[in-house]
């Protein structure tokens, strides 16, 4: 079978890409794929783990929760965009800098 | 070196490539379709981890709403004149040094610990016996996990009422101008 070692790569590889994608996009739509991304690499390691004892599953059920977990925080991050862009006509950061950030 | 291993090396090489895509892709639009190839091709990755039922439920969930919600998102949130939808990256260096910290971080955690020791992977991981995770998964989530599960689904409740409340208003006050 596959390594764990090589899953636990690929999450970690993903997580980066995640994070980078985060720090360095000005969008805050593409700053939310970033964060999906780095959710998803944590469900990897999930579903990895929940592999290693037999029998037992409650990585999966985790990694569910935790899917149910974005959608939601998805579909809010996205209205609360549409307000953003509603005020600022932008959903750029360099744009929303009303509170000095 | 079996087929198996050959495509989930395979799909884990899309998956990071979609997400290096991602990265640095000044296109929005086509940033959102590397993401649906990237998230696709981690339900690949489920699937041969034996996570069938994770692995539709990726599909369903990320490909067919999560994706369509992000796109709808561009869509309103972009005045559309015909040209490209571009986005702008800055602070590179700064990425690059926080990304490199805790690759190095990860790295040595993951080198130091032998896991082959500490946790016995099952070895028969077969995915031809479709149907037993299925069926564990839904006995679990009505016995074990009731209270998990229902507070996921309160939980999904209320944020997508709040979602459309907040967006509901948008929509009516930019028809109003």
């Amino acid at each position: 079978m596959i390594p764990l070692a090589h899953i636990l790569v690929l999450s970690g590889l993903l997580f980066l890409v995640g994070l980078a994608i985060v720090i360095t996009r000005k969008n805050y739509i593409l700053m939310l794929m970033g964060i999906e991304l780095m959710l998803n690499a944590a469900n990897i390691n999930l579903v990895a783990f929940s592999k290693t004892s037999a029998g037992a599953m409650q990585g999966q059920f985790f990694a569910l929760f935790v899917m149910v977990v974005a959608v939601a925080e998805v579909a809010v991050a996205l209205a609360i965009l549409l307000k953003v862009y509603q005020y600022y006509q932008s959903v750029n950061t360099h744009d929303t800098t009303q509170l000095k950030g | 070196m079996t087929i198996l291993h050959l495509l989930f090396y395979l799909a884990a090489g899309i998956t990071l490539l979609g997400g290096v895509f991602v990265l640095f892709s000044s296109r929005l639009v086509q940033a959102a379709f590397a993401l649906v190839l990237s998230l696709s091709s981690l339900a690949v990755v489920y699937l041969l981890l034996g996570a069938e039922f994770l692995a539709i439920a990726q599909l369903l969930v990320y490909v067919g709403g999560i994706l369509v919600l992000i796109l709808f998102g561009m869509m309103l949130t972009h005045t559309l004149r015909g040209g490209e939808l571009v986005a702008e990256s800055g602070y590179r260096w700064r990425a690059l040094l926080v990304v490199a910290a805790l690759g190095a971080l990860g790295t040595y955690a993951i080198e130091k610990v032998d896991w082959q020791k500490r946790m016995p992977v099952e070895t028969s991981g077969n995915t031809v016996e479709m149907g037993s995770n299925m069926k564990n998964i839904g006995v679990g989530l009505m016995t074990d996990y009731v209270l998990p599960f229902e507070l996921a689904g309160i939980l999904l409740l209320v944020a997508l009422i709040g979602a459309a409340w907040l967006s509901g208003s948008f929509l009516k006050s930019t028809s109003g101008k």
